[in-house]
């Protein structure tokens, strides 16, 4: 099962995403999965480009919205695709701090593995807030709920 | 909710002011009554916003090609008086910073094309970039790419990618003044500084395609425009400011969610239609840095025609002015521009929002260029890769109804995730194959998000631009090969 999924009829021209987990460490981190399978199987991307990333902001959604952000900005910028992502929240004097490793490699454009370029996230139906669900053993936990739109 | 638009012609609806609070002017639809019924509940919802934006003139206009998209819906219009608060969003302009059209013609038929295309077509796809992660042969660095977005196509001329009278067939002669790249962040450079001379990804793409004679509409307006052979070769392609101009939208969309309502007491509807008043700094300085991508847009696509040049000369063994290789005209689709238009009566220069919708200036127009004057200006509308493509002319009534705008392509009618549930891209490949169309795509689930059914029949379309009288149909082509990224 996917960490994240696709919404279909949210936007017809770009890329939607819900991505529920239990801490907004693993809503982010899989809301970068979710913003790179659109581009790459991310399975099938390595690690031996490293990136660490910092970011903070007031609310959740900022945060969501300046990770990805920075990350499509990679994209661009240095040539690198992600596939894995380690993500760390704080809270610091009302700001979120967010520290996070991305690692990739070099584009390599290799038709098996890419799929289509992403331009930039957007705040379309942007919405990070605190949300109750039931986990794969029917337990009700108090997690994190994430939607996106990314334009394609 | 098409119960409560208001017919006002066969092809034009309102939507009143009452149906929304905080609606300045109605919303106009442009469609048939089959369009409109068929476009989503969002596209209401987003032109019906955008008709509540600060200083917006007489209608917000949605085009028959209309999707929605944020903010303002694909296929959005709406011009801002500029003397009386009128406001500048990113969001009616998209972060693909003009986003356009190319249309070159040749002097070859489909005969002489036929034993060479799928040559044409394979160097096409070796010479033009396209995909995640493209770069093209122009290296640069920052200091120069600054320079192209401040001399957009005169910057090629200089450095032997453009022939000169390619600029004078490009809206804006290919450069727009008024750029200062000091209002353009370093992250925007970085993302640009390769991508020159590519075509992107999603539903950019680079076509070779046939002026079949029962598909020219208008003989005289053709012939103009440079549609003079049976079954003549044109080549079409799609594509924008790639990284960069979707940074400055990034950026400055940012820049004016933070001072919207704090410095200028300004309310919206939706976080995408953030705006700034067209006359304040952080106004001035997103049109100065959207200039600059409009510049790079420019010259992205001129360096694309002159690779084409290049590959139509080794694989013809014929140099690219004998094969007739000359621009009709460049048409940006993703823009804000000061433009001249009569209001009650009187001439009033305005800013005019087109997100998704091409300008459609009509016979006389002191820009059009002296060549097209008497005509009005090419418009150049794609439509999916299975089924064709349009030149149209703009007329007065373009003028006279929607700020000199008409439509831009097909109009997505199905997401591109039930797109990829739907198609197998190697499947359509080789279905276009034996439908006449060779295909190279970088990637087969591109290829599968831009099958022909998810997107709306153009016929349609150009048939309800032309019966309102805001685009003349001119000549439909045939696709034939296809380059996708």
């Amino acid at each position: 099962m996917t960490p994240y999924r696709a919404l279909e009829d949210v936007s017809v021209a770009d890329a939607a995403f819900e991505i529920i987990g239990k801490d907004l460490n693993e809503v982010l981190r899989d809301a970068a999965l979710a913003t790179f399978s659109e581009m790459v199987d991310i399975y099938a991307v390595g690690g031996t480009e490293i990136r660490e990333i910092k970011i903070e902001a007031d609310n959740p959604e900022d945060l969501l919205f300046k990770w990805l952000e920075q990350l499509i900005y990679l994209k661009d910028a240095e040539y690198l695709w992600f596939g894995k992502f380690d993500v760390h929240i704080g809270q610091k004097g009302g700001k979120y701090l967010l520290e996070g490793t991305a690692y990739g490699e070099k584009i390599t454009q290799d038709p098996k593995k890419m799929r289509t370029d992403v331009k930039a996230i957007t705040r379309h139906k942007l919405k990070v807030e605190e949300f109750v669900f039931d986990d794969v053993e029917k337990k009700i936990r108090n997690g994190w709920r994430a939607t996106f739109v990314l334009d394609i | 909710m098409f119960d409560q638009l208001k017919k006002i012609s066969d092809t034009v609806w309102e939507i009143p002011p009452t149906f929304k609070a905080g609606m300045r002017v109605p919303a106009r639809i442009y469609a048939t009554e089959k369009l409109a019924r068929e476009m989503d509940m969002q596209v209401y919802d987003q032109i019906t916003n955008v008709a509540t934006l600060p200083g917006i003139l007489k209608y917000a206009y949605c085009m028959p090609d209309g999707h929605s998209g944020y903010g303002f819906p694909i296929g959005g219009v709406a011009a801002m008086d500029i003397d009386n608060g009128g406001v500048i969003s990113p969001g009616g302009i998209g972060f693909d910073i003009n986003c356009g059209m190319r249309l070159v013609t040749t002097n070859l038929t489909y005969d002489d094309i036929k034993p060479h295309l799928k040559q044409l077509v394979d160097e096409l796809f070796q010479k033009v970039p396209a995909g995640v992660g493209a770069s093209g042969f122009v290296k640069l660095n920052a200091p120069e790419f600054k320079k192209i977005i401040t001399d957009g196509s005169e910057w090629c001329v200089e450095k032997g990618y453009a022939w000169k009278e390619d600029l004078e067939f490009t809206e804006e002669h290919g450069r727009i003044e008024g750029v200062d790249v000091s209002k353009i962040s370093d992250k925007a450079i970085k993302r640009g500084l390769s991508q020159i001379g590519t075509l992107g990804s999603g539903n950019h793409y680079l076509e070779i395609q046939v002026a079949k004679p029962e598909f020219v509409f208008d003989k005289k307006i053709a012939e103009v425009f440079g549609i003079t052979i049976p079954n003549q070769i044109v080549i079409m392609f799609h594509c924008g400011s790639r990284g960069f101009g979707h940074q400055v939208a990034t950026d400055y969309l940012e820049k004016f969610l933070s001072v919207m309502e704090r410095k200028y007491n300004i309310k919206i509807l939706d976080r995408e239609l953030a705006c700034a008043p067209f006359n304040s700094p952080e106004g001035q300085d997103y049109f100065s840095a959207m200039k600059g991508a409009l510049n790079m847009s420019f010259v992205n696509r001129q360096v694309i025609l002159h690779r084409i040049r290049e590959v139509f000369s080794k694989v013809l063994k014929q140099d690219a002015e004998k094969l007739g290789l000359n621009m009709v005209y460049d048409v940006a689709h993703n823009t804000a521009k000061l433009e001249k238009h009569k209001i009650d009566g009187e001439q009033k220069e305005v800013l005019v929002h087109r997100k998704g919708a091409t300008r459609a200036f009509g016979p006389g127009r002191e820009e059009i260029i002296p060549k097209y004057r008497s005509v009005g200006q090419p418009i150049i509308i794609g439509g999916s890769m299975e089924t064709g493509s349009y030149l149209l002319a703009g007329t007065q009534g373009a003028m006279d109804q929607t700020f000199g705008s008409t439509c831009h392509g097909s109009g997505r009618t199905m997401s591109r995730t039930r797109a990829k549930h739907m198609y197998r891209g190697e499947e359509l490949q080789k279905d276009m194959e034996k439908r006449g169309i060779y295909v190279k795509t970088v990637t087969f689930s591109g290829l599968a998000e831009e099958a022909g059914p998810a997107y709306k029949n153009i016929d349609d379309v150009i048939d309800a631009v032309h019966k309102a009288d805001i685009s003349r149909k001119v000549a439909r082509f045939v696709p034939i090969g296809n380059v996708k990224g």
